[in-house]
């Protein structure tokens, strides 16, 4: 008892009822009375307030400013009990030309600008109604629209406005609620009210139609607009459009270009800390953004301009599309249209949009017709009482003469004459000059114009097509004053740039090495070294690795590689990685889905697959397939296509481009050749495993090399022990497919099997590789030249346990003559398979002709390193 | 290698294995990660097991540091902005065995099984640096698996690091000392100490007025706190309000919370009477829930009634709490002057049964006619409930047409004329004989068909009969009002009665004199409290998380459901 008398009352609560109760209750509040706008007059309730204050306040726009402390003040006091900061952001944000469309405040003063300042403070500055926004508030004194009671229930407000202009789609509205959240975007006047007119004439217009008038959005700083999803959020009520600012390339002194930004998208701001000159400013500084030197920011009264002054040699394209990508001059405007409709949130697509604030006007104009009858008809009630008693004016003063006071005399007249009250003592107020011959002609004239103008206001409610007439008229009416152009223009974007659009096209030599390190080096990389090339030496490669495939090709060329396994990838020079001469380079499984077991054999570059008629494939085992190279150019899956089917024992061995008269070379481990012409083989297609080239069915043997034939050129072998030999093609008689082939070197026990062949020319210098990772350079002239059957002689020392495993040619840069640009380069590979395959190589020589060949493609200016 | 790594589950099928030969001498590595979280590196110099380790040992670990963080960055595994992987995250799960071959060892330490050439730290690291980025590069798959085990084992680290620093962020709130903002109350012991949280320093200037210095101290608390359901531990830390809450109540939270500590045995939250109030009631709800439940559990949490209304008729002053009090308090005793005439003329006074009966059934009008309006729009059952329709309880289409083919009369609100009556709907123009006003309306047949029809014709019906048609004229004393509907009667009858009754609505405690916040919110003879229990700990964590967590969409339908029980969205 005691206690009780000590905590006072105590209920129970439970937690799970009042988090619930509590929570909703604000909830609630915050969607209906505060972040979400009415559909029909497009205003959440501060803002309707503040129109209302200032509406009463008289600030009509041919009246003077008043400060906006009072205003601020009388809106809180009466109706919006928050706090004040609230209230003067509402009332500066409804002044500015960049954040609503059609501005409803006028303000005087510093009302805040793009770059982010904020406004004056509310002692300095003054605000009024602009005229359109009298327009919202028109008719508001003729019982148009419901009022409530205020927060303290000591005044009454408006729950809506009469709003004879649109203004949630013309002035958009944005806003987050709990649990929701709106966006609706500002659109053109005209355009609106075109839509409007039209569903009124004819209410079951589908959004085609609607949009005849509302081409999209339409934002105060204008800017351009991609017209995809704008359909589907006018249907939806939700949908993402993307913006961009305006801008245009200008030619600056000094041969440079400058792109000029004179539109931003809506809500960007231009400066200050967040904007979007000092984001470049930030994305520049960090590197993210290159071809920028310079950023000034040139706007003054005539307009905005923000300069982006560009490197020399920079792409203005590709630094646009940049800034698209990682600045806010391209954004997307997330639309999600949500408004109260009658208190309750809803997701409203352009038709139903109309369609409510077209219910609203037919409310307010009816609303209006009946409060202007009621006037009439009052009115005219008492002329009517007047004329009576004009018309028994004798009997009336008699009457009236007669009463002992003002009461009887009233009651009197209402019996005598069957007056009502309202008339009779309209009576007796009458001043005596009405009783004189042009005032009684006035009433009379008065009634006359009153019933005409009650029949005309019965007319026009008995029938809803006049009503509906009116709202359009005054609607077009207000469209006719306030309209305007449209800012934002809608255009298409068009596709993204692609990656290739953004690099250079420019020569570059591919190398990949034996273990399978791949890279890509410009040609002017070389031009520094005199001596060296891409040879082994100067490249930091793996013990044991070489050079084994060097390409020269353009950036935007394809790079085919065939697999071992009869697979070929496909991959654009430019997704190899780039690297200084010493760089190793990257492991080619990186980049291609190699499997286990899985070399790459051959690298061809083609543009466009019109280099040569064929692709020629020779197999370990013997096969020989053609096909059509263009049958080459589909999409490669990312898993590789076959280029050849190979069995399951079988590897690929080598891969030629032929024109389709050429001859064909297979050397095979036990010392044979076999020369045919390519027409001994029809083109198949891709997937086929082709048919027998060389007879190597002898045990342990297998094809080492396929090659071109060319007669002035020679076939060097070597053998597993280091005996190697030279012999003109030219010596190789020409037979027919599927033989053993001849003899191409007099093999023994000692020599060894034929570890490779390579086609040589004279001056050319070659590696011998063991396995062991031995390495020895000679050149091709000390290998001696013997006919075909012999057995050649010692080329390399070759230790005991260790043998042969590949040959190849060095790439070097002085041995070269002026003039000769082409070199076939034919290396073959250790105990895997080999290839051989011709491709052009120019080597780069003397500084001129690097010059010469490779420098013709070279941009000028910087070039940007792309990570593959 | 295998064979160590044989009983674990191996993280990559090869074993790493190189070996690099120099003049200072010849190093051989293998490795292998596998999925424990042991690291098992086993060196040898010239086949003796140098147990202790040495150069060769430390010159792998950090070129293995090295080369990994370095592949990891050149891959863009590790972006810019990670820390790097440390040694340890790197080993985690690593067995190596590292065999070093030199012409002249130097053995160190104790046991003498610690390599100490110095120039063979640089060949074992050189060689390490080299081969282990090749096999990095040529084995992608490999290499991701190996680094994504380090980056886990970083992570790790690096949450527990947070973890034991959070720990001790929170015993240092515990020894703070106390906010300046609390207004402490003098009295020592708890069990007579209460706390009042309130909102904003306004409403704390009246409490701190209002209070009894002795048993109350009050807290204010700056704008909306933070909502810890959607914060990260250490953010909620770090928070001044949240700190000061902590600090006053004096338990510490979470894993540290201690009841004995209680500075007081009532944490009593006084926010405003707004929807902002109950937010912030619902904020500190859900920190208290989250951090402190055994306080709601031993019932130290309240909730006070700050009064919505005061009104003062005459001389009376009376406080009120809720919206339905008011109404209460204004129509006692003065029902029967209250005098209500129909348009047919028939007058009837109200009393107490009637007017419970008026309100229940209009309740009940008024929930049918917004259910029917919401499927088949407002004009149209506008129309219905004012037309004859409603009167003569119409249960089909046929019948519907025939009353609106009836010849109209005089008395009818609306004239009727049928424009079409093909299939399911009927279209009628009506003209409202007073107006004049001409609306067309589409009467679908399915309306009268349904039940909710039914139940609306009943009680428009009931309601005709115990109160009369439609408009009413009422009068107190000498004020009329018009009330144009049934639903309107009880607007107008609160109006009256508001007049000549001055009334007060409060939004905030700042509002209010220091005597009246004492007589009604705080003085424990005359205020009411709730106590805040917790019944379902499960439905109470539900709750918690959909309303104040991340997660929008369960908000959403929960606030679409209960919309209709909002009963106090004042703006």
């Amino acid at each position: 008892m005691a206690l009780e008398a000590l905590t006072g009352h105590i209920e129970e609560r439970e937690l799970e009822l009042e988090m619930r109760s509590s929570y909703i209750d604000y909830a609630m509040s915050v969607i209906v009375g505060r972040a979400l706008p009415d559909v029909r007059d497009g205003l959440k309730p501060v803002h309707r307030r503040v129109l209302f204050g200032m509406h009463d306040l008289g600030l009509q726009p041919n009246r003077p400013y008043r400060k906006s402390a009072t205003i601020v003040g009388e809106v809180m006091g009466k109706y919006h009990p928050h706090g004040d900061a609230s209230i003067y952001d509402t009332l500066v944000r409804m002044s500015q030309e960049f954040s609503l469309r059609y501005p409803l405040v006028d303000g005087q003063g510093n009302f805040g600008s793009i770059d982010d300042d904020s406004a004056a403070a509310m002692r300095y500055t003054e605000a009024r109604l602009t005229r359109l926004a009298t327009e919202m508030l028109r008719d508001i004194d003729s019982d148009t629209v419901e009022f409530g009671p205020n927060y303290d229930e000591s005044q009454r407000e408006p729950l809506v406005l009469p709003a004879r202009f649109p203004n949630l789609l013309v002035n958009g509205a944005s806003g987050i609620a709990v649990g929701m959240a709106t966006n609706i975007p500002p659109h053109n006047l005209p355009e609106v009210a075109g839509a409007v007119a039209a569903y009124i004439d004819d209410p079951e217009i589908n959004l085609e139609g609607l949009m005849e008038h509302v081409k999209g959005p339409d934002f105060p700083g204008g800017g351009i607009m991609d017209p995809s999803n704008i359909r589907e959020a006018y249907a939806t009520g939700r949908g993402s459009v993307r913006v961009r600012g305006k801008v245009h390339s200008e030619p600056l002194k000094g041969g440079k270009d400058a792109l000029i930004v004179t539109e931003l998208p809506y809500t960007v701001k231009k400066g200050g800390d967040a904007g979007f000159i000092v984001k470049i400013a930030t994305l520049v500084r960090d590197k993210k953004l290159e071809g920028i030197s310079d950023l000034r920011d040139e706007t003054d009264r005539t307009g905005m301009r923000v300069v982006i002054e560009l490197k020399r040699g920079a792409m203005p394209s590709v630094v646009l599309d940049n800034l698209y990508k990682k600045t806010q001059l391209q954004t997307s405007f997330g639309m999600n249209m949500v408004s109260l409709v009658e208190g309750v949130p809803r997701t409203l697509g352009l038709k139903d949009m109309i369609k409510y604030y077209v219910e609203h006007q037919r409310e307010v104009v009816t609303r209006r017709t009946q409060f202007k009858l009621r006037r009439a008809e009052a009115r005219a009630h008492i002329l009517e009482g007047l004329l009576i008693a004009l018309d028994n004016l004798d009997a009336v003063i008699a009457l009236i003469r007669g009463s002992s006071d003002p009461d009887i005399a009233r009651e009197g007249l209402i019996e005598q004459f069957e007056l009502s009250r309202e008339q009779a003592q309209a009576i007796l107020d009458m001043r005596l000059q009405r009783l004189t011959a042009l005032e009684s002609d006035k009433i009379r004239a008065e009634h006359a114009e009153l019933m005409e103008l009650i029949g005309e206001l019965r007319a026009i409610l008995g029938d809803e097509n006049r009503i509906y007439a009116i709202v359009k008229e005054e609607l077009l009416e207000i469209t006719e004053k306030y309209g305007d152009e449209r800012r934002t223009d809608i255009q298409p974007f068009g596709g993204d740039i692609s990656i290739e659009d953004t690099i250079a096209e420019q020569q570059m030599v591919v190398s990949l090495t034996n273990s399978g390190y791949v890279k890509r080096i410009s040609p002017d990389s070389y031009r520094q070294q005199h001596r060296g090339g891409v040879g082994v030496t100067g490249m930091n490669l793996k013990e044991g690795d070489y050079i084994e495939h060097l390409r020269i090709c353009s950036t935007h060329d394809y790079l085919l590689f065939f697999s071992n396994f009869g697979k070929v990838y496909r991959k654009k020079v430019y997704e190899l990685p780039e690297g200084a001469r010493t760089a190793r380079g990257s492991a080619l499984v990186n980049l291609l889905p190699l499997r286990e077991g899985e070399r790459i054999m051959d690298v061809i570059p083609t543009r466009d697959f019109k280099e040569n008629r064929y692709l020629v494939f020779a197999t370990a085992a013997g096969q020989i397939k053609k096909t059509e190279f263009i049958d080459y150019n589909t999409r490669i899956e990312a898993d590789g296509i076959i280029a050849i089917k190979i069995r399951e024992d079988d590897e690929l061995v080598g891969v030629q481009l032929t024109s389709g008269e050429d001859d064909l070379l297979m050397v095979s481990k036990s010392g044979h050749a076999s020369r045919f012409n390519e027409d001994q083989t029809r083109p198949m297609g891709r997937g086929t495993s082709g048919v027998r080239g060389m007879n190597v069915s002898q045990k342990g043997n297998r094809v080492l090399a396929l090659a071109v034939a060319r007669d002035d050129a020679e076939l060097l072998v070597v053998t597993e022990n280091g005996f190697g030999k030279r012999t003109d093609i030219s010596e190789y008689p020409v037979k027919n497919r599927g033989t053993k082939g001849v003899l191409t070197a007099k093999l023994t026990e000692a020599k060894g099997g034929l570890a490779g062949a390579l086609i040589v020319r004279e001056h050319q210098e070659l590696l011998f590789i063991t396995q062991n990772g031995m390495v020895q350079r000679t050149t091709v002239s000390g290998i001696r030249k013997t006919g075909r059957a012999t057995q050649g002689v010692k080329a390399m020392n070759v230790r005991e346990a260790d043998h042969i495993s590949a040959v190849a040619l060095v790439v070097e840069s002085d041995t070269s003559t002026p003039g000769e640009e082409e070199m076939e380069q034919d290396e073959l590979s250790p105990t895997e398979p080999g290839d051989e395959s011709s491709a052009e190589v120019a080597a780069e020589a003397t500084s001129e002709e690097a010059g010469a060949e490779a420098g013709q493609a070279e941009p000028a200016g910087e070039s940007e390193s792309e990570e593959g | 290698m295998r064979y160590l790594n044989e009983n674990k589950e191996a993280m990559h099928e090869k074993v790493v294995y190189f070996e690099g030969d120099e003049e200072e001498g010849s190093v051989e590595v293998a490795m292998q990660w596998n999925g424990s979280y042991q690291e098992s590196i086993f060196s040898f110099a010239n086949n003796i097991n140098t147990h202790e380790g040495g150069t060769h040992m430390s010159g792998f670990r950090s070129a293995l540091t090295r080369t990994l963080n370095a592949y990891a960055r050149g891959k863009g595994i590790l972006k810019e902005k990670d820390a790097n992987l440390a040694g340890e995250d790197v080993r985690e799960g690593l067995t190596a065995v590292i065999s070093v071959k030199l012409h002249d060892p130097q053995f160190e330490g104790q046991t003498k099984t610690k390599l100490g050439n110095q120039e063979i730290r640089g060949l074992v690291e050189e060689t390490v640096n080299r081969k282990l980025a090749e096999f990095l590069e040529e084995n992608p798959g490999e290499a991701r698996r190996i680094i994504t085990k380090a980056v886990e084992a970083s992570r790790a680290r690096m949450a527990a690091r947070k973890a034991r620093d959070l720990t001790r962020r929170k015993s240092a709130l515990e020894n703070s000392t106390l906010p300046g903002k609390l207004a402490d109350c003098t009295v020592r012991d708890p069990q007579h100490a209460e706390m009042f949280v309130v909102e904003g320093d306004s409403a704390g200037g009246s409490a701190k007025q209002a209070r009894d210095r002795s048993t109350q101290a009050v807290l204010p608390l700056r704008g909306k706190i933070l909502n810890v359901e959607k914060s990260r531990i250490d953010k909620v830390l770090a928070n001044n309000e949240i700190q000061a809450l902590i600090t006053a109540i004096g338990t510490g939270i979470h894993d540290e919370f201690n009841l004995e500590e209680a500075r007081y045995h009532k944490i009593i939250m006084a926010t405003d009477a707004d929807v902002d109030g109950a937010h912030i009631r619902t904020l500190i709800l859900t920190f208290l829930y989250r951090q402190m439940q055994p306080l709601i559990d031993a019932g130290f949490v309240y909730i006070a009634k700050p009064p919505l209304y005061k009104v003062k008729r005459g001389n009376q002053e009376t406080y009120l709490d809720k919206e339905s009090e008011l109404e209460e308090l204004l129509l006692r005793d003065r029902l029967e002057d209250f005098e209500v005439i129909d348009s047919e003329g028939k007058t009837l006074k109200l009393t107490k049964d009637r007017w419970q009966r008026y309100t229940r059934q209009s309740k009940e009008y008024e929930g049918w006619s917004t259910a029917l309006q919401a499927e088949f729009g407002n004009d149209v059952i506008r129309f219905v409930a004012e037309s004859k329709l409603l009167d003569e309880a119409v249960i089909s289409i046929d019948q519907v047409r025939k009353v609106l083919e009836a010849p109209d009369t005089d008395h009818d609100i609306f004239t009727t004329e049928i424009l079409s009556k093909g299939g399911e709907d009927t279209v009628v123009k009506a003209v409202h004989q007073e107006s004049g006003l001409a609306r067309n309306h589409t009467l679908p047949a399915h309306l009268f068909e349904g039940n909710e029809y039914r139940r609306f014709a009943d009680i428009h019906a009931q309601l005709l009969k115990s109160f009369g048609r439609p408009p009413f004229r009422i009068s107190l004393k000498d004020r009329t009002e018009e009330a144009h509907g049934f639903a309107d009667v009880h607007r107008a009858v609160l109006d009256l009665a508001k007049h000549g009754v001055q009334l007060t609505r409060f939004k905030g405690l700042g509002e209010m004199n220091a005597d009246q916040l004492r007589e009604t919110t705080m003085d424990p003879a005359s205020r009411t409290l709730q106590r805040v229990t917790l019944e379902d700990a499960t439905a109470a964590d539900q709750i918690f998380s959909m309303l104040m967590g991340d997660q929008v969409s369960p908000r959403r339908d929960f606030i679409e459901t209960y919309a209709k029980e909002a009963s106090n969205i004042d703006v």
